[in-house]
């Protein structure tokens, strides 16, 4: 005869904490899914009746300023990819290398503790400055220097590398974490210079963390807002166009499909990268979990 | 007693070799000489140094102070891929993007062979370890042991003139492991180029080397043949070390032929064999040891029968409370009662002598 109840029989721990995990979800999702609904409604926000179209999305390439700003905000999320990437792989790398790993890991995850608006407003400043040095250099010596910092798209890109960076640098030092630098190793005593024991070996094994921090830095940049809006000088970018029209004109039909785009483009690419990660660790662990081969 | 040297051609020679971790001295002044086409095993306790060694040889760790010559020039300076070294690792290495024939043939297509004979230097070089027709597996499609197979098969493509072996069998079964030794020595045999190989296993030296160094605390404590350093090690540190001794401290003093010394329970001797008086110790291995109920011997109490298999181990207290153990063919010595007054005695040939 058993003791008292059978600890394990009681399924309530478990379902309740499925059913808050579903309200948390429902209450970040809910905007979005919103958003969603009424982009796909013909009639538009607010109407009694509802009939799907996709038209507002074909309408959003119909219109030059929505298409201007869709070209600005690729080439700004391509050019932050080119240097935020690189940049959080040589840190990871020296990440592995240190013996004293903490301020290393302090440093580039601080960007994460300014505030959007103060980060933003102490670069357009620090920008200005360096304009301002710039030009008086020019003047005292004659030098061909210039306000090379005008806000355009360089400062757009130099303020989305330092806001990516510090997520970049984190995906990529997860996947680091399980390559074996022993085949950095055994590739040079092959004969693999540094270069090509990286390249060849190295890199082929990190890939998937390279190409999420990619995906992620792209994702980041097309949802960013304040950065974008303060630095980005003479054009604009999708969140940028969006924000306006709420405040000035109220939401378009357009503005729905736009922000229902990039939803299904941030989501998708989350769902594709955490997909992707979690297939290969299953598939890691099938290799591991197989019987001893012949 | 740091510099040791080989009789033969030396193919890797270690000078006053220094490196440090902080504040750990990982190799404080290693002088070895390895003579060409030895097994050279490197024994020692974890974290005495020898894998530090190894790595210095083979490029991996830049010692501080000291020189490194392979094969009569100084390649300290050198990274691994310029040095005429392969390397094996315990870990086995290998590229899991490559399948088994490109991770055997990665340094050959690096030396830029066509195609055709990478594939066919590859294919011989499985071969060589027994794993022809493995070429287009995959890693994970492999066993332990077949995997380190690979990688010998990898560095051995490459024809080194040394290679290094850094626990290459630890990661395997008890039983894999015996049998992989076997065929690294045979393997050694057959293509007669000096392999160093480190180990803590002191049964996985003695079966693969033929010349073998203790290396503990960053010093290179004694080498020599395999039968050497068990049935004479010249220092403590190696008689405690390898195999089973009992070992007694205290003054020596030499009485008709024999040096003696007082231990708890009796009077140890061994043959002076040009052994001096004075402190130091006195070590005889447990197979030596004979038990007996009367006779001569240190006087004992009996504790208890461990019975291994192949042989059998009597522990027995000294009356000091020290208990020693006297191993045996199962029967040799009959059975005792646990608490029984007996003796424990030994050849004075069979002891050892090691300056304090």
């Amino acid at each position: 005869m058993s003791v008292g109840g059978d600890d394990y029989a009681s399924p309530w721990q478990t379902r309740l904490g499925w059913l808050w995990l579903a309200v948390v979800i429902c209450a970040i999702m809910t905007p979005v899914f919103y958003n969603l609904y009424v982009s796909f409604n013909e009639l538009g926000f607010g109407a009694a009746r509802y009939v799907f179209t996709v038209d507002w999305y074909f309408a959003v390439f119909e219109d030059a300023a929505l298409t201007r700003a869709l070209g600005w905000t690729l080439a700004v999320a391509v050019g932050t990819a080119v240097f935020t990437v690189p940049f959080a792989l040589l840190a990871a790398k020296l990440y592995k290398r240190l013996t004293n790993k903490l301020w290393l890991v302090f440093l580039l995850l601080l960007p994460l503790f300014a505030p959007p608006d103060i980060f933003a407003t102490t670069l357009l400043v620090y920008f200005k400055s360096l304009n301002g040095m710039f030009g008086a250099v020019a003047d005292a010596t004659g030098l061909p220097v210039g306000a090379w910092f005008q806000l355009g798209f360089g400062t757009a890109v130099i303020g989305m590398v330092v806001y990516t960076l510090p997520y970049a640098f984190v995906v990529i030092l997860i996947t680091m974490g399980r390559y074996n630098p022993e085949h950095t190793e055994a590739a040079r005593a092959c004969g693999a210079s540094p270069g090509q024991a990286f390249w060849q070996v190295e890199f082929p094994q990190i890939r998937p963390g390279v190409l999420s921090a990619t995906s992620f830095t792209v994702i980041l940049v097309f949802n960013e807002y304040v950065r974008s809006n303060a630095l980005k000088g003479g054009f604009d970018t999708f969140t940028t166009v969006l924000i306006s029209q709420m405040l000035n004109t109220g939401m378009s039909e357009q503005s729905y499909a736009m922000g229902g785009m990039i939803s299904i483009v941030s989501i998708g690419g989350v769902t594709a990268i955490l997909l992707w990660t979690w297939l290969r660790q299953e598939q890691m662990a099938r290799r591991l979990r197989a019987p001893e081969g012949n | 007693m740091n510099a040791m040297t080989d009789a033969t051609a030396a193919a890797v020679e270690a000078r006053g070799l220094k490196k440090r971790y902080g504040r750990v001295r990982a190799l404080d002044g290693v002088d070895v000489e390895i003579g060409a086409g030895r097994y050279f095993a490197l024994l020692g306790p974890s974290g005495g140094g020898k894998t530090t060694l190894l790595r210095a040889l083979g490029g991996f760790v830049k010692p501080d102070a000291g020189e490194v010559l392979l094969e009569g020039r100084r390649v300290e300076h050198l990274g691994p891929e310029k040095r005429p070294t392969g390397m094996v690792f315990q870990s086995y290495a290998l590229f899991p993007h490559m399948t088994v024939a490109q991770n055997v043939g990665y340094g050959l297509k690096l030396r830029k062979l066509p195609r055709e004979e990478v594939a066919r230097q590859a294919e011989a070089a499985l071969a060589q370890v027994s794993l022809a027709g493995y070429g287009a597996r995959r890693i994970w499609e492999l066993s332990g042991g077949q995997q380190q197979r690979v990688q010998l098969a990898r560095a051995l493509a490459l024809k080194p003139r040394i290679l290094l072996l850094d626990e290459p069998l630890a990661a395997l079964d008890a039983k894999l492991r015996k049998e992989m030794c076997y065929e690294l020595k045979h393997l050694q045999e057959q293509v007669g180029i000096t392999f160093v190989h480190v180990t803590h296993n002191q049964e996985e030296a003695m079966t693969v080397a033929d010349r073998m160094a203790l290396i503990s605390d960053g010093k290179l404590v004694e080498q020599g043949a395999p039968e050497d350093l068990y049935e004479r090690p010249a220092s403590r540190f190696a008689a405690e070390f390898v195999g089973e001794r009992v070992i007694f401290d205290g003054d020596l003093r030499a009485e008709g032929g024999l040096l003696r010394m007082d231990v708890p329970g009796g009077v140890a001797m061994a043959a002076m064999e040009g052994a001096s008086e004075g402190k130091g110790s006195l070590s005889v291995r447990s197979e030596s040891l004979t038990l007996s109920r009367d006779g001569l011997g240190l006087q004992g109490v009996y504790r208890e029968r461990v019975y291994l298999g192949l042989v059998e181990s009597h522990g027995v207290a000294l009356p000091d409370g020290r208990e020693i153990a006297v191993r045996c063919v199962p029967g040799t010595f009959g059975a005792f009662e646990r608490g029984e007054a007996v003796r424990v005695g030994w050849s004075p040939e069979a002891a050892r002598v090691h300056a304090a």
